[in-house]
C-alpha cells in the first residue's frame, strides 16, 4: 500500500501536515505494539510491522522530496535506478551554489547563503505543486531532483562549513 | 482501511480495581535503583526491608552469601573493598565477558552480576506488595546501544522478570511530567545520572510522546563529578595524586567528595575532617573549588544539548520547557549554566532521583491495564551493514522512530559468488572499523551467477525496545537466514564515546577513504567482468582491440595496488572507451540469442 492510501489521502502534492500528524498519532495509538502487550507473539509481530509501515509512510509524506517521489511512483512516473540525471542547467546552478559555499568566510555570509537557498527551495516547491496540479509529471520529476540537490547542499553547508577567523 | 483490521486490544477486558494487574517500573541505574508501581491511580514508591526507596546498585559477596543495596551498609563493617559498583557501565564494554569480581571464587559476567541486583529488587517488590510480581518495565539510558539494551533485558529475564518494555530514561521522565500535568508542547529532557548522560527532545501531543532527537554520553555521570572533585581534594589537602591512593582510600575520598558536593549546595565554605589511614586531616573547602573542578564536564553536557536541539529541527523558542532528571541536576552551578544557555522554563519539581522510575510505573500500568497514552522512541545510533571495501552502509539512520522495518538490496561482487557475509554494525562513521560490530552471519547457497546479478534482500527490524533483528534472503532462491543480534563483538570503549563526535570531525577524511575504496571496487569489478568474458572478447574483438584492452587492464591493476585514485579513474575511463564497441556487439548477440528463445529465463 502506498503512503497516500495508508493515510486516506488524495494523490495531491499539497497536504495538510498538522492534520497528517494528528492522523498519524491516532493510528499509532491503535496499532502500536505497546497496545498488544498481552497478545500472542505473532500478533505482536504484526503490530510491529504495521506500526513500522506507518512510521515509514509518515516520514515519506512529511519530507517534501520523498513525498514527491512517492507521488510520482503512484502516478506511474517512477524513476529508474539506471536513469542518470543530466540536466545541465540544474547541475550548473547547484555547482555554482556549491562554489559560493566553498568560499564562505564568515557567519553572516553563511547565514545569507542558507537564507538564499531556503528561499530558492520554497519557490521551487511551489512550482512543483503547480506541476502536479497540471499533471506535468516529467517536469515535476526533474524539479524534485533539483530540490533534493538543494536540500543536500543546505545540509552540507549547515554541518560542514567552518571558517578559521 | 485494511491497515486497521487488527482487533482492538484491551476492549472488552473491563477490569475492576481489585483485578488490575501489577507491573512494576524499575529504574536500573548505574549508582542507584528505584522501583515503583501504580496502584489506585497513584504511583507508590517501593521500599526495601529498611524502608529505603533508593537502593544502591552495589553487590558484595561474603562466603556463600550475596548482599545487595542497603543490606551492605546496614550489615557489613569489614571487607568493603570487595564491593562491586557501577556494573551497568560494563554493559557498554562487553556484557558477556566473564571476569573476577571482588573475592568471589567464580568468574562472572556483568549480566550475571546485574541479575543478582534484579533478583533482590524482585524480592523487595514482592515483600512490599505482598504478592508475586513477574512483569516489569525497565528504563535504559537513551544513548545505550543495542547490545547493552539486550543485556539489561537478559539480566532481568534471568531471575524470572518478564520485561514488557525497555523505555528510554528521558522519555520515561517526561512521561511522569506530562501525564501529571496533561501538557502539550515540546520539551527538552536533560538527564545527568550517576553514570550516564542523556538528552532527548520530545514533542507531546494529546498523550503521544514522540522523541524527536536524542544524544548523550554513556561514560559521563555524577560519579565522574565526584571523582574529579576527589582529585582536587587529594591535590589540595593530601598533597597526593588521586591515582596514587589505595583502592580503599579512593573509595573513602570519593564518598567524602560526594557528601561535600551535596553540602556545598547549601553553604559556600565548609570545614570538615577527613579520616584516611587513621589520620585526621582538616579540610577547608569552598564552593568555588568544587565548581572549578567539575566545570569542564558540565560544559560538555551543554554542548551535547545544543547539538541535540539542532538535530530535532526545532528552534529554541519552540521549546516549552527544560526537564531536569538525575541527582546531579541539583547542582547550583549546573542550573546556572543551563539558564545561561537556554532561556527556558525549568521543570524540576518531581524529585530528580525518582522521576524516571515514576514514569516507568505509569507506562507499566498503561501497558497491562490500557491507556490513551503512547511513547514513540527513536533509535539513538545508526544501524547498517558492511559493504565491499570496509564501508558501512546505513540502513536505519539514527533518530528514526521505532518500531521500524527497513529493507535494502545488495548483490554479489565476484564471479559465481555463492556466499555473502552479513556484518551488522552500529555507529555513525563511514568506515566499518570505526563503528561497533553487533553481530555477523553468513548467507550461503546463493546460486552462482555473474557479479551484480543475485539480489540479496537484507531486512532490519528494530522493535519498540530498540532491539534489532536482521534477516537476509536470496530473492532468486528464497534462501533465508535470520539473526537476533546477540553474539560476539569486540570493541574498544573509547569508540562508542567518540563515535558521533568523530563522525562530524572526520567526515571529510572518511570521504577521501570512501572515494578511494569506491574507485577500487569499481575498477576490480570491471576487470573481473572482462576476465570472465575472455572467450567472448577473443571472438568479438580484433587483435589490436584485444591488446589495447589487456594493456589497460594491467595498468589499471597497478594503480589499484598503488591506492592511487586519480590513476584508477583515468585508466577506468580508458578501459571503458576501449571496450565500448565490444560491449555493443556483445549486447546485440545476446538479444539475438534471447530472441531465439535459448537461455532466456536464465538471463
Amino acid at each position: 500500500m502506498d503512503s497516500f492510501k495508508l493515510f486516506n489521502l488524495n494523490y495531491d502534492f499539497s497536504i495538510n501536515l498538522s492534520k497528517l500528524e494528528d492522523e498519524y498519532y491516532a493510528l499509532q495509538k491503535v496499532l502500536h505494539p505497546d497496545k498488544f502487550i498481552s497478545s500472542t507473539e505473532k500478533e505482536l509481530l504484526y503490530a510491529q510491522i504495521h506500526a513500522s509501515n506507518l512510521n515509514n509512510a509518515y516520514n515519506t509524506l512529511v519530507n517534501q522530496v520523498s513525498r514527491s517521489n512517492e507521488l510520482l511512483k503512484c502516478k506511474g512516473e517512477q524513476s529508474k535506478e539506471s536513469e542518470t540525471f543530466n540536466d545541465l542547467e540544474v547541475l550548473t546552478e547547484v555547482l555554482d551554489l556549491q562554489e559560493v559555499a566553498e568560499n564562505i568566510n564568515c557567519q553572516k555570509q553563511k547565514d545569507n547563503l542558507i537564507n538564499e537557498i531556503n528561499q530558492t527551495i520554497k519557490e521551487n516547491v511551489e512550482k512543483l505543486n503547480n506541476y502536479f496540479i497540471e499533471e506535468q509529471l516529467l517536469d515535476a520529476k526533474k524539479l524534485t531532483v533539483k530540490i533534493s540537490y538543494l536540500e543536500k547542499l543546505l545540509k552540507d553547508i549547515k554541518n560542514n562549513v567552518t571558517f578559521t577567523n | 482501511m485494511s491497515l486497521l483490521q487488527i482487533e482492538e486490544p484491551i476492549k472488552g477486558e473491563q477490569t475492576t480495581e481489585s483485578e488490575k494487574k501489577f507491573c512494576v517500573g524499575i529504574d536500573f541505574g548505574t549508582t542507584n535503583c528505584v522501583c515503583s508501581v501504580k496502584i489506585d491511580g497513584n504511583v507508590i514508591m517501593i521500599t526495601d526491608e529498611f524502608g529505603e526507596v533508593i537502593i544502591p546498585s552495589v553487590v558484595l559477596f561474603r562466603d556463600s552469601d550475596v548482599f545487595v543495596g542497603n543490606q551492605i551498609k546496614k550489615n557489613i563493617k569489614n571487607g568493603l573493598d570487595n564491593r562491586i559498583f557501577s556494573i551497568k557501565r560494563e554493559f557498554v564494554e562487553n556484557p558477556e565477558a566473564k571476569k573476577n569480581y571482588g573475592n568471589y571464587k567464580q568468574k562472572l559476567s556483568p549480566i550475571e552480576v546485574s541479575s543478582l541486583i534484579f533478583k533482590y529488587l524482585k524480592n523487595c517488590c514482592e515483600s512490599f506488595l505482598g504478592k508475586e510480581i513477574s512483569k516489569c518495565v525497565v528504563t535504559v539510558p537513551a544513548y545505550f546501544d543495542e547490545r547493552s539494551r539486550f543485556a539489561i533485558k537478559q539480566s532481568a529475564s534471568l531471575v524470572g522478570f518478564e520485561v514488557l518494555r525497555l523505555v528510554n530514561e528521558p522519555t520515561s521522565a517526561a512521561y511522569a511530567y506530562g501525564l501529571e500535568r496533561k501538557t502539550r508542547g515540546n520539551y527538552f529532557v536533560y538527564d545527568l545520572g550517576g553514570g550516564t548522560f542523556d538528552v532527548s527532545i520530545l514533542k507531546l501531543t494529546d498523550g503521544v510522546f514522540k522523541v524527536l532527537s536524542t544524544g548523550g554520553d554513556p561514560f559521563l555521570g555524577g560519579d565522574d563529578l565526584d571523582e574529579l572533585f576527589a582529585n582536587k581534594i587529594a591535590a589540595d589537602f593530601l598533597n597526593l595524586r588521586f591515582k596514587d591512593l589505595s583502592k580503599n582510600n579512593k573509595v573513602i575520598l570519593v564518598r567524602k567528595a560526594k557528601l561535600l558536593k551535596e553540602k556545598l549546595q547549601k553553604e559556600t565554605v565548609l570545614k570538615e575532617f577527613l579520616e584516611i589511614d587513621k589520620k585526621q586531616i582538616n579540610l577547608e573547602i569552598t564552593e568555588k573549588a568544587l565548581n572549578t573542578s567539575i566545570s569542564e564536564i558540565l560544559d560538555k553536557t551543554i554542548l551535547i544539548s545544543t547539538v541535540v536541539l539542532e538535530e530535532s529541527g526545532l528552534k529554541e523558542n519552540e521549546l516549552d520547557g527544560f526537564i531536569l532528571v538525575g541527582g546531579s541536576t541539583r547542582l547550583k552551578i549546573l542550573l546556572s549554566k543551563i539558564q545561561e544557555r537556554f532561556q527556558l522554563k525549568i521543570f524540576s519539581d518531581i524529585d530528580p532521583d525518582l522521576v524516571v522510575s515514576k514514569g516507568a510505573a505509569l507506562h507499566a500500568d498503561g501497558l497491562v491495564n490500557g491507556t490513551e497514552n503512547l511513547l514513540l522512541d527513536v533509535t539513538p545510533l545508526s544501524l547498517g551493514i558492511e559493504t565491499a571495501g570496509g564501508l558501512m552502509e546505513k540502513i536505519i539512520h539514527r533518530n528514526t522512530t521505532i518500531p521500524i522495518v527497513k529493507e535494502q538490496e545488495f548483490t554479489t561482487y565476484e564471479e559465481a559468488q555463492t556466499a555473502i557475509k552479513i556484518h551488522i554494525l552500529q555507529g555513525e562513521r563511514e568506515m566499518v572499523k570505526y563503528n561497533r560490530t553487533l553481530g555477523e552471519f553468513v548467507l550461503d547457497g546463493i546460486e552462482p551467477k555473474p557479479p551484480g546479478i543475485p539480489r540479496i534482500n537484507v531486512r532490519f527490524m528494530v522493535d519498540a525496545n530498540g532491539l534489532l533483528s536482521v534477516s537476509a534472503t536470496d530473492k532468486s532462491s528464497a534462501i533465508q537466514k535470520e539473526l537476533e543480534v546477540k553474539t560476539t563483538f569486540n570493541l574498544e570503549i573509547e569508540q562508542m564515546r567518540t563515535m558521533i563526535e568523530e563522525s562530524i570531525k572526520n567526515s571529510s577524511l572518511d570521504m577521501q577513504e570512501r572515494l578511494l575504496e569506491e574507485s577500487k571496487i569499481d575498477a576490480t569489478r570491471f576487470i573481473n567482468e572482462l576476465q570472465s568474458m575472455d572467450s567472448d572478447l577473443k571472438e568479438i574483438c580484433s587483435t589490436e582491440e584485444l591488446n589495447k584492452i589487456n594493456s589497460y587492464i594491467q595498468l589499471l591493476s597497478k594503480e589499484i595496488q598503488k591506492d592511487n585514485r586519480e590513476g584508477i579513474l583515468d585508466f577506468l575511463k580508458k578501459l571503458d572507451v576501449a571496450t565500448q564497441s565490444f560491449s555493443e556487439k556483445r549486447v546485440k548477440q545476446k538479444i539475438k540469442s534471447a530472441l531465439i528463445g535459448k537461455n532466456y529465463d536464465k538471463l
